[in-house]
């Protein structure tokens, strides 16, 4: 895309056709302009003028003639580099024509996503494209049974030393007076079985709606054994764990799936909060059609792209490709799946501004239909930001 | 003289208590692999045998175990393709009555579904032992119920709800007097041959556990 100036979007540079790069956006690691929240006209602390739009893209690398906010770095700035100095009317009309552009692609974009989710949601072009996908995952997830068998002897070990050195009429009453390195191993043994149960569901997305799976459940219940597995982990890490509000429905369902879906939100909820000061807050809502449940936590910051993008396989936000490094991107997506082939959906919200050390709340909010229903129905919305 | 006096007794069974149901059960685990659960069965009570393969399928068709744990995958491959899944389909139509818990590291295909749901219950392998003690406890209460054996019998010769029961006291009768003839006389005309067999297999596995007990 031709545009006069240099502009950074959807994490590309593109240099403008009309002026050269500044030599000290060249040779800049910081990129202030980048990432900056403030929306609007800004300068750098080399005194080069930028634009945040209102997609969160970024026009760079010019100096605006008579801007008086620059101070000593911006009159250095102009002095060395005239070829880049843009007069007023110049600037506003790049700036003009740059969001009539961000808002053509958005509804272009809309356009195109809807025609792809009426294409996509055709039965046949969604189990073929399942089994496309299943196989470039089985591919990658070869490991997944050696993985399994591993994680069952560490918990069965641990279970038999349990079983024999404490009183308890339940395994829950022992684990009470276990050791905390007991604890630990039996409850990472949990985990690791629910995360491979992603993969199930990864690779076999039809268990979602199959018959023998789905049974009347406590909903609150559900949620709440993840919230034990998750506690463990939760206080070796220093987050506060917590839950609000009330359900008391059952729910008719593949329980197993809405436990992917549970486990999935919690995981992202730990693995991407800050390293202190962090929270994780479970609410649950009865509706008289469905049951709600939000994960609330700190998390970085996802554009408004992201806020979509995440639901798609193996994609993450920027940012929280720059905080994590592993993550397989597919957590949201199978979540996105698994709901809506329930007839219910996910959505994410967060707040404007950053609380603590550049993070953000992110509320996930899931909806599921009392009874779950086979799969005919659109989503009401899929990853759309709220 | 005055025996024509006495009533003749009609034979009863009393259910016997789960310490009883334990101390008599026999346990089978057929598992490639090592059973770590194996030993805190024995230690809590359970008579419990490993085969790592099957070694006698006579003894399985025969009902020789109160109840089997099964691993799905990895034995019976010299019996069935499908190995432990059918080692179970195979066993289930030739001993309807015969308790199993399923159990797998399986891959999550549905093809193995239709197999998890011919057993009695079914596990995860990784799943803690207090869950494979409730599964077990679960099925000899089962396997000692003469109720259990009825309602089988009755649900094999194609019965509805309302038929078993109106029916489940004199099948109980029949069992508890190790009487064939009374299961000819009330299901012999209305069912086919082969549901017919089914009854009586199950009919005999009763009578084996009732007699023992009563």
């Amino acid at each position: 895309m031709r545009f006069p100036l240099h502009t950074f979007s959807l994490g590309e540079v593109n240099p403008g056709y009309m002026f050269p790069v500044p030599s000290s956006c060249d040779s800049c690691v910081k990129r202030q302009c980048m990432n900056s929240d403030k929306q609007g006209l800004s300068h750098c602390s080399y005194g080069v003028n930028y634009y945040v739009a209102s997609n969160g893209s970024v026009i760079f690398g010019f100096i605006l003639a008579g801007y008086n906010s620059g101070g000593g770095a911006y009159k250095k700035a102009r002095g060395l580099n005239r070829d880049i100095l843009l007069q007023k009317k110049f600037y506003e009309g790049c700036v003009s024509e740059w969001e009539q552009l961000i808002e053509r692609s958005i509804s272009e974009r809309a356009s195109v996503e809807e025609r792809a989710k009426e294409f996509l949601f055709d039965e046949e072009v969604r189990n073929g494209l399942s089994g496309e996908l299943r196989e470039a995952i089985i591919k990658g997830l070869s490991f997944v049974h050696d993985y399994r068998q591993m994680n069952t002897q560490i918990s069965q070990s641990v279970n038999i030393i349990i079983e024999k050195k404490y009183d308890g009429s339940t395994i829950e009453d022992k684990l009470k007076t276990a050791t905390d390195e007991e604890r630990a191993i039996y409850w990472a043994s949990k985990l690791i079985d629910e995360t491979l149960r992603v993969t199930k569901y990864l690779l076999y997305p039809e268990w979602v709606t199959d018959d023998s799976k789905v049974a009347e459940f406590r909903f609150h219940g559900l949620i709440f054994k993840y919230f034990k597995i998750y506690e463990h982990r939760c206080k070796r890490e220093g987050i506060a764990l917590r839950h609000r509000g009330e359900s008391y429905t059952n729910i008719v369902a593949n329980s197993e799936a809405v436990g992917v879906v549970a486990q999935a939100l919690l995981d992202n909820a730990v693995k991407y909060s800050p390293a202190c000061a962090a929270f994780i807050e479970i609410y649950f809502c009865d509706h008289e059609d469905h049951v709600e449940m939000a994960v609330k936590s700190l998390g970085p910051r996802l554009s408004e792209h992201d806020k979509v993008n995440i639901f798609e396989p193996f994609k993450r936000g920027r940012e929280a490709e720059k905080m994590q490094e592993e993550g397989a991107g597919f957590g949201l997506y199978i979540s996105s799946l698994i709901l809506s082939r329930m007839g219910g959906d996910v959505t994410v919200s967060q707040s404007k501004n950053a609380s603590q050390k550049g993070f953000y709340e992110t509320e996930f909010t899931v909806n599921i239909p009392l009874s779950t229903q086979r799969w005919g129905n659109l989503p009401k919305t899929r990853g759309a930001p709220k | 003289m005055f025996d024509f006096l006495k009533k003749e007794k009609k034979p009863t069974y009393v259910e016997p208590s789960f310490q009883d149901i334990k101390k008599r059960a026999r346990i089978l685990i057929i598992d490639d692999d090592v059973f770590q659960y194996l030993e805190l069965f024995r230690s809590n009570g359970y008579n419990v045998e490993h085969w790592k393969d099957v070694d006698n399928l006579d003894r399985l068709e025969r009902g020789d175990f109160d109840v089997i744990l099964l691993d799905i995958q990895g034995v019976g491959k010299k019996i069935s393709d499908d190995q432990g899944a059918g080692v179970l389909q195979h066993l289930k139509r030739k001993n309807p009555s015969q308790l199993v818990i399923a159990y797998s590291n399986a891959d999550f295909t549905m093809r193995y579904q239709q197999f998890f749901s011919m057993a009695d219950a079914s596990l995860e392998k990784s799943a803690d032992y207090s869950q494979f003690q409730l599964q077990l406890d679960d099925l000899l209460k089962r396997r000692f119920d003469i109720d259990f054996y009825c309602r089988e019998m009755l649900v094999a010769a194609g019965k509805g709800p309302a038929e078993i029961e109106r029916l489940m006291p004199e099948i109980k009768a029949s069992i508890v007097s190790a009487d064939k003839s009374k299961i000819e006389a009330l299901l012999g005309d209305s069912i086919s041959v082969e549901q017919f067999g089914a009854v009586v297999s199950i009919f005999s596995s009763a009578v084996t556990i009732v007699g023992g007990i009563g």
